[in-house]
């Protein structure tokens, strides 16, 4: 129970932690931020507008005030507001994680449930499944998340003309019908596919080894001469020593998924957050840079701190100890 | 277990009821599918991006300049000059707000206030916080009695004028008069051919619809946007025909794709020769090493302007001339062509000391090499790759290169003044690889002399201050007729010849790629092939 | 040895033994200069394996003379982060302050979405290779330091450890003299590891066009083939064989770790 009441302490601290990093990281890069409000091509800004922006962006205060203002904005939910947008940090955040996290989320659920199957199945007994499967994922696991997703493309796409290339959505279908929701998923597959692709060897490989290091246990020997049947022993026993080593891996994929979002993101010409930070960084985009990594770093602590709870809340161990 | 089952088999479902079910129904309606890279957020006035995009359907500017022969003519409204000095504009017969209220001149003088007040030296001087003083534009203004007409006078008389109206889009009083804050619908309040239908974020679609005030009925019903985040991926939706064409501000196919697209049947090309310089070299004339004008000559002649043709251009590519601009530009001149020579580019190193050992790889003088930073958009992979060239180049005859790829944040803040007055430090960069469009290459007094001079505000790359190129500028800015402006503009070439502040790497054509299917399309000289003309003339059979 | 592991070392060892060789004398795979131009986009053909690319460079030459690069950068950020991960590994592993200290140092890390930081980093900090190097080291060292942690807790409470103890050894003395030499394998094992990783992230960095466009890696390439135009032109040969190349490195360093590691 302390060790875990440690962990959670600790995220409290990584997160305060990150939430510093993210006011001081775009401060450190060069370049006025106020210039890129009027673009590159139009007459220089007048004064009375620099002034205001600057007011506006609180740069004329010292470091501290400002670091004020960004924790005001996280509370007051609006996370800043972007002037080159025009518009609060979290409208435009919320506009577009939806992208994000249905690729990444659907991602994630997706390559752990197919891991957990798989990688128990092939764990539970040595022999020939076990050989193909591992030697199998070991290959998938040294192509990079581009590779597979170009190869995707490549095979359906421009080969097999199945699958779209790119969008959430084909133009001419009427947003909110049961055909918008259908092509959306349409839309969806191949950069779900790829996510799923590149993450799921490695959550197999955690899943096989941990079963495999299991089997060697002598109580598994003891159950399987009492003539457990293999369903039992494996459902029974070793997911029971599996299950916590996998959920704790399920919530850092999630913040992995996001990273590996941006990539997919940039391939399949999606509008999520992933290009949302690579646009605020070009443009020094403070407010926006912070809001995003802000929201990054809190989805990938919650779902750590979530799968924490969550074990602990399944841990035999633990449950007996509070009776 | 069970429920990874379960979203399995709902995942199988849905991908054999989308594919059994047809998604593409007939089109009824004639709509025309644009692919783009442009970045849109919200698609309202105000966003710039969205505007440059908008003065092609709906949010249409005063004038536009035709990209066939460079003549500017009459969109939103027609215009008439006394002495280059004074400008009266007369809003066209039948325009009408999408609202249903008519345009009238009080819409343009709304903007023109408004611009004032937003703090542009409109009407009024605006000082800024270190001084400098940024004289008003206009000295006065007259409303016509039937408020259909404003006469503006000039503060100076300025025979390019116009060019500055290509991209004056004006604002609805009666929807901005008073308010503070707008909602986004009347944002979309335009009075062009074209409205705004729907903007559906998420698939990056932006639909038109006909706008039913406008005096001219085009013919089609639909214009359909898509934005691509990749280009190759966008061309390749062209080349199947799932877009009509492909739009990219003015510019047009990216040369390296011409040859690809030129073979696929049912692609045609409008091409129209070329007035921006989509190659450039950029040396930083106030700092070493390139503040001594033999070493910049030197480069000038050590490149290989025969593989940057091959390499880059399209059908209508051609060598450069030393006078930088393009030859089809009017009131270009006739200056010597670049070209390789490697004995005039050593003799120019030696004036200033530089020599080469018997087998040494580069010029060296005191003992040190001859080596300068390139700076170059890491964004831009068409950049990067001049940039490489360069560099191989100048490295086989001699001179070190240190490519500096860079984001367009710091790009943009070592090579332009607007960007680097921050850092307090200036432009800062040696040489830096660009492309000027022709719409840059034409602003202030033209012949792209915002980036070479110094004292311009946003940018001046170069940041040449010299008397004799300031001497130039001068008498381009007093020209009364368009032949003293030229004559103006031709010395300031030769000053480009003689004194190497930019070198152009290659001229190209501008090629417009467009669907066999749609006809009737023109390009615009600033806005590229989406121009309100264009939609207006369109017309697209049957697919 | 078994069979199946001496399979693993020869076949890791051959294709390790082929890129080193690659990187250390390009001359031998290839009879053209790193630079030299040729015609652009050809197809693949007897005298250029895998065709031209945009700009006229051979690209078999280019994968050759990236070799190197690729290597340069892996090797280099791994032995960084095996350096780091080990030393934060052992100091999280010591009991007190400085245990909890370091432990929440890695927690920290592993929370971090790594790819996410890695981008903003590097605008901040620019290309170069110290700088990329420093980077991919930075997220790097976190795998090595939790395994070394547990590793270092495991031993410290191990019975010839408490001998030490017992005899009177100081901590330093023990912890260089009996502890280390125990991590060995362990580090070992990370170092293969970690080279594939940062061989991974490297790739993924010059993907989103992070690094040296000059002197490419095999990321690098994939990235310009992607954007100038090897799609529409069914250039695979541009976008997939780098990729085919780090699959290929990545795999030597996995069979030969596998072959090397000791049956628990």
């Amino acid at each position: 129970m302390k060790k875990y009441l440690n962990n959670l302490i600790t995220c409290v601290i990584c997160f305060i932690f990150i939430v510093i990093l993210n006011f001081a990281l775009p401060r450190l890069m060069s370049g006025d931020p106020v210039a890129y409000l009027t673009g590159v091509d139009e007459e220089s800004m007048s004064v009375v507008q620099y002034e205001y922006y600057r007011n506006a962006l609180h740069l004329n205060d010292n470091i501290f005030v400002q670091f004020g203002y960004y924790i005001k904005s996280l509370f007051d939910g609006s996370l800043g507001y972007s002037y080159r947008m025009e518009a609060t940090v979290s409208s435009l955040i919320l506009s577009r994680i939806g992208a994000t996290l249905q690729i990444s989320l659907v991602a994630v659920v997706v390559s752990c449930g197919i891991a957990l199957v798989w990688g128990l199945s092939a764990g539970s007994k040595k022999g020939t499944f076990d050989k193909i499967s591992t030697t199998a994922n070991v290959i998938i696991n040294t192509l990079p998340s581009f590779t597979v997703g170009m190869l995707l493309i490549i095979l359906f796409c421009f080969g097999v003309k199945i699958f779209p290339y790119s969008g959430l959505n084909s133009p001419n279908i009427e947003k909110g019908t049961a055909e918008y929701f259908f092509d959306r998923i349409y839309h969806l597959i191949l950069p779900v596919t790829t996510l799923t692709v590149t993450f799921l060897p490695s959550r197999y490989l955690i899943v096989r080894n941990t079963a495999r290091a299991v089997l060697n246990e002598k109580y598994l020997l003891f159950a399987r001469q009492r003539g457990l049947g293999r369903r039992k022993i494996k459902y029974g026993y070793i997911l029971g020593n599996v299950a916590q080593p996998f959920i704790a891996m399920v919530g850092m994929s999630v913040g992995a998924s996001i990273g590996g979002s941006v990539v997919v993101e940039n391939l399949f010409s999606i509008q999520g957050m992933g290009t949302l930070l690579t646009d605020a960084v070009y443009a020094l985009d403070y407010p926006l840079m912070q809001g995003v990594l802000f929201v990054t770093a809190f989805i990938a602590v919650i779902s750590i701190i979530i799968t924490d709870v969550i074990c602990i809340l399944t841990d035999p161990k633990l449950r007996r100890a509070r009776l | 277990m069970k429920k990874h089952t379960v979203i399995a088999l709902i995942l199988a479902l849905a991908v054999i009821f989308s594919l059994t079910a047809c998604n593409v129904e007939l089109k009824k309606e004639k709509a025309v599918y644009i692919g783009t890279t442009a970045v849109i957020e919200k698609a309202v006035r105000g966003e710039y991006n969205y505007d440059m995009f908008a003065s092609g359907n709906s949010e249409i500017p005063l004038v536009w300049q035709d990209g066939a022969d460079h003549e500017y003519k009459p969109l939103l409204a027609s215009y008439q000059t006394v002495g280059n000095k004074t400008w009266t504009y007369t809003v066209q017969q039948g325009m009408t707000w999408s609202d249903g209220k008519p345009v009238t001149a009080e819409d343009i003088l709304f903007t023109l206030n408004y611009d004032d007040a937003n703090g542009e030296a409109v009407f009024n001087d605006k000082t800024a916080t270190d001084g400098k003083v940024t004289e008003k534009k206009y000295e006065g203004y007259a409303l016509s009695a039937d408020k259909k007409s404003i006469s503006l006078t000039l503060v100076t008389e300025n025979a390019r004028e116009l060019s500055n109206m290509t991209s004056f889009r004006i604002m609805p009083k009666h929807v901005y008069e008073g308010k503070n804050e707008i909602t986004d619908a009347d944002g979309r309040v335009v009075c062009g051919p074209f409205v705004l239908e729907s903007f559906n974020k998420e698939a990056g679609v932006l639909t038109y619809k006909v706008n039913p005030y406008y005096p001219q009925k085009p013919k089609i019903e639909k214009l359909v946007y898509r934005i691509f985040g990749n280009e190759d991926l966008m061309y390749m939706a062209l080349k199947n025909g799932d877009i009509d064409t492909v739009w990219a501000y003015s510019q047009s196919v990216n040369a390296n794709y011409y040859d690809v697209l030129k073979e696929v049947d049912g692609l045609d090309f409008i091409q129209t020769p070329a007035v921006g310089v989509r190659a450039v070299v950029m040396f930083n004339t106030s700092i070493a090493p390139f503040n001594d004008g033999n070493l910049r000559k030197a480069v000038s002649y050590a490149l290989d302007y025969e593989a940057f043709k091959n390499t880059f251009g399209s059908a209508g590519v051609s060598v450069a001339n030393r006078g930088f601009v393009p030859a089809s530009v009017s009131g270009a001149k006739q200056t010597e062509k670049l070209k390789k020579d490697y004995a005039t580019a050593a003799e120019y190193l030696k004036k200033s000391g530089y020599v080469k050992a018997n087998g040494g790889k580069y010029y060296k003088k005191d003992g040190a090499e001859l080596e300068f930073a390139l700076t170059v958009r890491s964004s831009n992979a068409t950049h990067l790759r001049y940039a490489e060239l360069v560099k191989n180049n100048l490295e086989d005859f001699g001179i070190k290169v240190n490519l500096d790829a860079v984001d367009s944040n710091t790009f943009n803040v070592k090579t332009s003044n607007k960007f680097s007055s921050d850092n307090g430090v200036g432009v800062s960069h040696q040489a830096a690889i660009n492309g000027f469009t022709e719409a840059g290459m034409g602003m202030k007094d033209g012949f792209a002399s915002i980036y070479v001079d110094k004292s311009h505000p946003v940018q001046g790359g170069c940041q040449v201050d010299d008397e004799v190129f300031l001497g130039i500028l001068e008498n381009m800015r007093k020209a009364k007729t368009k032949e003293e402006y030229n004559a103006a503009a031709g010395s300031l070439q030769d000053y480009y010849a003689d004194n190497v502040p930019l070198i152009a790497l290659y001229w190209d054509n501008l090629n417009y790629v467009h669907s066999s299917k749609l006809s009737g399309l023109k390009t615009d000289a600033v806005f590229g092939i989406n121009n309100v003309v264009s939609w207006l003339n369109a017309d697209i059979s049957e697919r | 040895m078994i069979k199946s592991r001496l399979v693993a070392l020869i076949l890791g060892c051959t294709i390790l033994a082929l890129f080193v060789f690659m990187s250390v004398c390009p001359k031998v795979f290839t009879p053209y200069a790193p630079k030299q131009t040729f015609e652009l986009w050809l197809k693949p053909s007897a005298s250029h394996i895998l065709g031209t690319n945009d700009v006229g460079y051979d690209i078999f030459t280019e994968i050759v003379y990236g070799t190197s690069q690729t290597f340069f950068i892996g090797i280099s950020s791994s032995l960084l982060a095996l350096i780091l991960g080990a030393l934060i590994g052992v100091l999280s592993a010591q009991n007190g302050f400085i245990g909890q200290i370091f432990s929440g140092l890695i927690n920290l890390f592993v929370m971090l979405p790594k790819l996410v930081c890695l981008i903003v980093l590097a605008a901040f900090a620019g290309n170069g290779y110290l700088n990329r190097i420093l980077l991919i080291a930075l997220f790097g060292w976190v795998e090595t330091a939790r395994e070394i942690r547990a590793k270092t807790i495991k031993i410290k409470s191990s019975s010839y450890i408490e001998n030490c103890k017992i005899h009177g050894f100081g901590k330093i003395h023990i912890a260089v003299f009996h502890i280390l030499p125990n991590l060995f394998d362990l580090l070992f094992a990370r170092f293969l590891n970690g080279v594939n990783g940062s061989v991974m992230t490297e790739s993924a960095l010059s993907f989103l066009g992070i690094g040296d466009l000059y002197n490419p890696t095999w990321g690098t390439m994939i990235n310009l083939a992607f954007r100038r135009g090897a799609f529409i032109r069914g250039a695979y040969n541009y976008l997939l064989m780098p990729a085919v190349c780090i699959s290929l490195l990545v795999l030597a360093f996995y069979l030969i770790g596998l072959a090397l590691k000791k049956e628990n």
